[in-house]
């Protein structure tokens, strides 16, 4: 399994899915939601993301349903997608530790 | 249907033809549903949607998808052979252009000395493209290796030792290295029948062979006439349709073999830089080699396909 950073678009799809199965359209709405309104997720972008995410298997197909004529397809995390985005999780947790470390000690003005 | 879907479903037939099955009806529904109340897509919607398809394509080519690559070595050890016939057209245009008399009346009896120096490399690959035929990888593959060998010996055997021969036909060497590669670990021409069928072959090696007669039959000589780069240009899209369009495995390995041979025509076509430059042939040849290796794709493990436990 790759340790190289996620891209933004590719953690906040995983972390979009990390709780429950969703459609397209809900992944969308919930990357807006979950980045504050910062990243809108375009469909080209979302289902260039779906397709190499599915190859690497984090992500599979949960279910698909037809609504008012149209397919919804939901995806899911897989255990190893889960596995991936919990390391992310910790790795940019760690890096957060020691930035706000390094600031309270400038801002004590101690000697790093 | 409503303007606004038909201009979604036009974007969305940009993509991969495996994309627009998987995943075409269930992007449509997500456009509309996102569409509120346009009339049109936008701009920035327009533009992302045909960067993905260009990302997906682009994924597709250089085999980042995760689908196996050995097929698509097996296409080239059946098609690749063949295709390097197409570099013979040369040596045959010259063998014919080349006047009776300086074939017959040479007074020191150095015959051998106005024959086009790397004819006898274009026989070795003949040699192999019949092996292959006969699904005699192995055999075939020592034949290719000795083929390449010969291309790299044109400076060695040519009366006027130069090297200008290996910068203009830099993508018949790159290309003779990828057959022979395909050809020695490959799953070879047998699977590769299997893969493209007996009547696509068959156009394909029609194509061939109507390409090297244009060339050769070309009054004057064959990369002057501006007919015969037309026909020849014709003839490639044919090919590449014959051998390639029946999967992207082919579309792969025509492109494959393809490339090589026509990034250095174009270079030196376009650019007009001169050839013998050293500088040229590092860049014809890194930049093949670079492309090769795009196209091929680096060795990597075959992932399960998700979709399967699905």
């Amino acid at each position: 399994m790759s340790n190289a950073p996620l891209r933004e678009p590719t953690f906040l799809i995983l972390t979009a899915l990390a709780a429950r199965p969703q459609h397209g359209y809900g992944i969308q709405h919930d990357v807006e939601e979950i980045s504050g309104g910062q990243v809108t997720l375009r469909a080209g972008t979302l289902y260039a993301a779906l397709d190499r995410l599915r190859v690497d298997g984090w992500v599979d197909v949960d279910r698909e349903e037809v609504v008012d004529g149209r397919l919804r397809r939901y995806y899911r995390l897989t255990e190893p997608g889960a596995a991936r985005l919990a390391a992310e999780v910790e790795r940019l947790r760690a890096h957060t530790r020691a930035a706000h470390n390094r600031l309270r000690t400038r801002l004590t003005g101690g000697t790093a | 249907m409503t303007g606004l879907e038909t201009s979604y479903r036009r974007l969305v037939a940009l993509y991969p033809r495996d994309h627009r099955e998987r995943h075409g009806e269930e992007m449509l529904g997500v456009l509309l549903d996102g569409a509120q109340r346009h009339a049109r897509p936008g701009l920035r919607e327009t533009v992302d949607l045909l960067f993905g398809a260009a990302r997906l394509h682009l994924r597709r080519l250089v085999t980042a998808d995760g689908k196996p690559t050995r097929d698509v070595w097996a296409g080239v050890a059946l098609l690749g052979p063949l295709a390097m016939l197409l570099g013979a057209a040369g040596a045959l245009n010259e063998l014919r252009t080349s006047s009776l008399t300086s074939l017959l009346g040479t007074v020191d009896g150095m015959r051998w000395q106005w024959l086009p120096p790397d004819l006898p490399a274009w026989m070795v690959w003949f040699v192999v493209a019949v092996l292959a035929l006969f699904r005699l990888r192995r055999t075939a593959a020592v034949g290719a290796w000795l083929g390449t060998a010969g291309f790299l010996s044109v400076p060695l055997i040519d009366p006027e030792p130069s090297f200008r021969w290996l910068v203009l036909h830099a993508g018949s060497v790159v290309a003779g290295i990828v057959v022979a590669a395909a050809l020695t670990w490959s799953p070879g021409p047998a699977r590769g029948w299997e893969l493209v069928g007996g009547k696509r072959f068959t156009l394909f090696a029609g194509v061939v062979a109507a390409a090297v007669v244009l060339f050769a039959m070309a009054p004057g000589r064959y990369h002057d006439s501006v007919l015969t780069s037309i026909g020849s240009v014709l003839l490639v899209g044919v090919a590449v349709a014959a051998g390639g369009a029946w999967s992207r495995i082919g579309y792969r390995a025509v492109l494959m073999l393809g490339l090589p041979v026509v990034l250095p025509v174009v270079l030196l076509w376009t650019l007009r830089i001169d050839p013998k430059t050293a500088v040229l042939a590092a860049g014809c040849y890194g930049l093949l080699s670079v492309v090769v290796l795009a196209v091929i794709g680096t060795p990597r493990a075959v992932r399960p396909d998700p979709g399967a436990r699905a």
